[in-house]
């Protein structure tokens, strides 16, 4: 008889005991991780540098569907800092791979959660990391001293550096892979230089030096299979203007030599930031203030303006075509990805880190 | 005799500000002795100012004047990291808006505006004085935020002297001083030498790696050597010539921050200071004409940015005043002062020069009690290339029912550009305008001074306006360019508390102060608006210095506890480093013979292993420590002792 009626008493009390419990185990970590398995499984993903001298920079990643960015997810994912001017990152075979400038090291995570897995070292001053297979990568580097640059092939299995390929050349920045060959340009690290370094990736021997113009630094591969490299420019010793012009070249990837070269007219002004749109039809690139679009087939600078503004990283998501421009503000404070559609017109911004300056889609 | 001096040392002068009121008849504080700062003594009416005590100097005898600052002083030093570039922050004011002035000549370099604290060795001077805020009236370019004097005080008649000082401690650290001076009635002498070297090679938790590894410092060695040389001469009773002369040459790598991988960065340093003053004392007037002449090199270099860079600055300064007692109860002073400043680097396109006239005055009246007193001081600059800008101040100073004292300022303050600001290459920018602001302060103290206890206490309340605030940032084309930027203001509250008791034959003081100061952004000129109402980074809101000293037949402990706030390290405030806790303890004992004092001391830093940051992911060191031994002889001159006997 009792047990009838006290029954669903006790049931309630039980219930409203439960319910307390979970109310307080949730209010407990208001923010605490709700990261999901997985939630940087894709979107884009902007390089921080960080601040100069002894900060950090971040990792922001930007969801595409609910249009919200997360900062610092790696520090979030492993409670310690990248270290000092993250300079690129790449994504392949389910890693993500964190090139570290100052640090001289590379910070490999799980792609999908950004799960610390290793760290690459033996690197001198490493500036970008692109896939030859599943276990061979090529690492550019300015080396010790800014002024020997070269390729550090790395395992990938073992997260190791296996060889080195010297080229003799000066601060190996960017490259690009085609069939087998691997394009890098010679930015000139802490002086100058003046070529596309062209090499076997099978082989790893070095093919060709070939001359592009003065410190050659984005480089991009265009709808037709040919290669572009945006020279930035080389100063006169005193920095009072441009002893060379910057210069736009295109290289015929069949022939492996220079087919067009633009220069341009500033003497003051660096080209920068050179990317192409969805369809790789267009080069879009930063010059004198401005963001220009460049049809791969013109025959001279076309002088399209499309964002009436400069930024320090651009990038144009390959999925939706639409264009992200890197604010880094005063470069002491958090910056912002500006986002515009293809044809200059701004859609919105998000917040990102300090100084964001390379952006990756994925 | 040497006794007394002792005595003169250690005992704590808690009632000085008093004193002063209760004889101000003659126009030089202390009669007979060489005015070692003419307008520190007089016309800084209405300014804070905080004289660090000589026990303390005597204490810290082998530091820097960078480690003294942090620990002893409400000013701000910023490190980077245990022996790297040290910069002091007056009222949330940056380095070059500090003067640093040797014996009254601003010794901040033309190149970048400041002097490195931590290449200034304690030992090389007698006296060291702080003067809070704005004094551009008084000492030109860069008395913003405030100013540091450092004083040599010679003293005749005294004998031969021969002293060391030898200490050790932590990661390597060895320092020898040697001091030998003859004093006679008409004529000084003094050498001082001092060596030190260190190479810092602590352990410390690397927060910047997986799983925060420990390691060791690498690339923290400096090896430092300096000369002073003092010369004074008695010409008559009226009439003082002296001759200083500073040799010094530091060697230091320049250790990698946590987030970097590796430093192999070396910094040389060398530098010359000398100068020369006539002084002309009389009742109603008294003169100075001086002269000096700075050399620095600095040698930078750093392989893996394939940098070496080179630069030697050059600085003449010549300047003549006068002081004129109109009446019992008013004293003016006006002077002229010429600097000329030249540098030679690859880093500028070409040898700038920069010659600089000043022109000053100030006026002080009091009443005839001296419980009334105000100052009124100008200054005009007529600078070669650039502006000619003008400041004033105007300070006053009133005692109320004899133990309580109002004071204020206002001043009117600037700093001209450096020649890095105007002539880097690249981004140098020839056309920016000195930064300029006014200043005012007020401070009410209240003083209790009985014949076994003393105790001052003052709360100063300061509001300080910088316009054409400078500020180096990227242009349009990605150049990095200073610009005159932002105006910034900077205002709070400063509380200090010094008490002082002897129970029979124990002394004992304990001080006690605290500051707030917001330090903000008011307005900018740049596309940028992110950093506007925020407060400017490396720059503690909140400071808070407790100190003891207890002592008891020669036995010393001293010990002090500093509180340094929240530091933001980004413009826009979201990256923060925590506030942190460091105590420091000494303790000494000085044991005396008739013409010999011998002391011994050991000196605990960071006693409670506080790991901390002053600079973003710079090491600090935990728990370190230094053990040191003083010797000095002191003979009389006969005559004296005749004297005495």
């Amino acid at each position: 008889m009792n047990y009838a009626k006290n029954n669903p008493m006790k049931n309630s009390l039980l219930i409203a005991a439960f319910a307390a419990i979970t109310i307080l185990s949730a209010c407990k970590k208001p923010t605490e991780d709700a990261t999901p398995a997985g939630q940087y499984e894709s979107g884009v993903f902007i390089v921080n540098e960080g601040p100069f001298l002894s900060g950090t920079g971040t990792i922001s990643h930007y969801n595409r569907n609910d249009k919200t960015a997360t900062n610092n997810i790696f520090q979030q994912a492993n409670i310690f800092p990248l270290g000092n001017i993250v300079q690129s990152l790449n994504i392949f075979n389910g890693k993500g791979y964190i090139v570290v400038n100052q640090a001289n090291k590379i910070e490999v995570v799980e792609s999908a959660t950004f799960k610390y897995t290793g760290t690459i070292r033996g690197l001198d001053q490493p500036r970008y990391i692109v896939p030859i297979n599943d276990t061979k990568a090529y690492v550019s580097i300015w080396g010790s001293d800014g002024m020997t640059g070269a390729i550090k092939v790395v395992n990938l299995a073992t997260n190791s550096v296996s060889s080195t390929i010297t080229t003799g050349r000066k601060g190996m920045e960017r490259m690009v892979k085609k069939d087998n060959f691997v394009y890098a340009t010679c930015k000139g690290g802490n002086g100058n230089d003046s070529v596309v370094t062209i090499i076997n990736s099978t082989t790893d021997a070095v093919l060709a030096n070939l001359e592009v113009g003065p410190n050659p630094d984005g480089i991009v591969k265009d709808a037709n299979g040919n290669i572009w490299v945006l020279c930035v420019g080389k100063f006169k010793s005193d920095y009072s203007s441009l002893a060379q012009n910057g210069r736009l070249v295109k290289i015929n990837t069949t022939s492996n030599t220079v087919e067009t070269s633009f220069t341009f007219s500033s003497i003051y002004a660096q080209p920068t930031g050179l990317t192409l749109n969805q369809d790789k039809t267009k080069l879009v690139y930063v010059y004198d203030g401005k963001v220009y679009a460049q049809d791969i087939t013109a025959t001279s600078l076309q002088s399209t303006v499309l964002v009436n503004r400069s930024f320090y990283g651009l990038g144009i998501d390959p999925n939706t075509n639409i264009m992200y421009g890197a604010d880094a503000g005063n470069y002491s404070s958090n910056g912002k990805i500006v986002r515009f559609n293809i044809d200059g017109s701004k859609i919105d911004s998000f917040n990102v880190g300090v100084i964001p300056g390379n952006i990756f889609f994925k | 005799m040497l006794k007394k001096i002792y005595v003169l040392l250690f005992c704590i002068t808690a009632c000085t500000s008093h004193a002063q009121v209760i004889h101000p008849d003659s126009i030089y504080t202390v009669e007979d002795v060489i005015v070692s700062s003419n307008r520190l003594s007089r016309y800084t009416t209405g300014s804070k100012i905080v004289e660090l005590d000589s026990a303390l100097l005597t204490d810290k005898n082998n530091n820097t004047l960078a480690d003294l600052l942090a620990s002893q002083t409400q000013v701000f030093v910023k490190s980077y990291g245990i022996a790297g570039l040290s910069t002091p922050s007056f009222r949330g004011m940056n380095a070059s808006q500090t003067a640093i002035l040797w014996n009254g000549f601003n010794i901040s370099s033309p190149m970048n505006g400041g002097q490195d604290l931590a290449l200034l060795p304690i030992n090389f001077v007698n006296t060291i004085k702080l003067q809070y805020g704005g004094a551009g009236a008084l000492w030109g370019s860069g008395a913003i935020g405030g100013t540091i004097h450092l004083i040599n005080t010679p003293a005749f008649d005294k004998g031969f002297t021969a002293g060391t000082s030898l200490s050790t401690g932590s990661f390597r650290d060895q320092q020898e001083n040697v001091e030998i001076s003859i004093s006679k009635k008409r004529f000084i002498s003094t050498t001082k030498f001092f060596h030190h070297q260190a190479t810092n090679n602590f352990t410390y938790q690397n927060l910047a790696q997986y799983n925060k590894p420990e390691q060791t410092m690498k690339n923290a060695e400096f090896n430092q050597n300096g000369i002073i040389q003092e010369n004074y001469f008695k010409i008559n009773t009226a009439q003082h010539l002296s001759f200083r002369f500073w040799h010094q040459n530091n060697n230091r790598n320049l250790p990698a921050s946590m987030t970097t991988d590796q430093s192999k960065a070396n910094q040389k340093d060398e530098v010359i200071r000398s100068t020369i003053e006539w002084q002309r004392l009389k009742d109603k007037t008294a003169y100075f004409v001086r002269a000096a002449y700075f050399d620095e090199t600095l040698a930078y270099a750093d392989p893996q940015i394939s940098l070496v860079s080179k630069s030697q600055s050059k600085t003449f300064i010549a300047e003549a005043e006068s002081k004129i007692k109109l009446t019992d109860q008013q004293v003016l002073n006006i002077g002229i002062n010429n600097t000329y400043n030249t540098a030679i680097t690859k880093d500028y396109t070409f040898t700038p020069t920069q010659n600089r006239t000043s022109i000053f005055g100030s006026y002080q009246v009091r009443n005839k009690k001296s419980t009334l007193k105000s100052t009124l001081s100008a200054r005009q600059e007529f600078i070669s290339k650039g502006a000619n800008p003008f400041t004033a101040s105007v300070g006053a100073e009133a005692w109320f029912i004899k133990n309580i004292r109002l004071r204020g300022i206002v001043s009117k303050n600037y700093r001209i550009p450096t020649f890095n600001d105007l002539y880097w290459a690249q981004g140098g920018n020839p056309n920016l305008l000195p930064e300029e602001g006014w200043s005012e302060e007020l401070g009410l103290a209240y003083f209790i001074c009985k014949n076994k206890f003393s105790l001052e206490y003052e709360i100063t309340a300061l509001n300080s306006h910088v316009n054409n605030w400078i500020m180096w940032t990227p242009n349009n084309v990605g150049i990095w360019s200073p610009e005159n930027i932002a105006e910034v203001v900077s205002r709070g509250l400063e509380s200090d508390l010094k008490v002082h008791g002897t129970v029979r034959k124990l002394n004992m003081d304990i001080g006690f102060q605290y500051q707030h100061i917001e330090t903000i952004y008011e307005k900018s000129n740049s596309s940028d608006q992110s950093s506007i109402g925020k407060q400017l980074i490396y720059t503690p809101v909140d400071k808070a210095l407790i100190s003891l000293g207890l002592e008891y037949r020669r036995f010393r402990i001293g010990g002090t506890y500093n509180y340094v706030g929240y530091r933001y390290t980004t413009a826009d405030n979201v990256q923060f480093l925590k506030p942190y806790q460091l105590i420091n303890l000494t303790f000494s004992k000085t044991v005396m013979f008739s013409s010999l004092l011998l002391k011994a001391y050991l000196q605990i830093n960071n006693v409670t292993h506080e790991v901390y940051q002053n600079i973003a992911y710079y090491a600090t060191p935990l728990q370190s420590y230094q053990v040191g031994i003083i010797i000095n002889f002191n003979q009389p001159n006969k005559n004296k002792l005749n004297e005495l006997r």
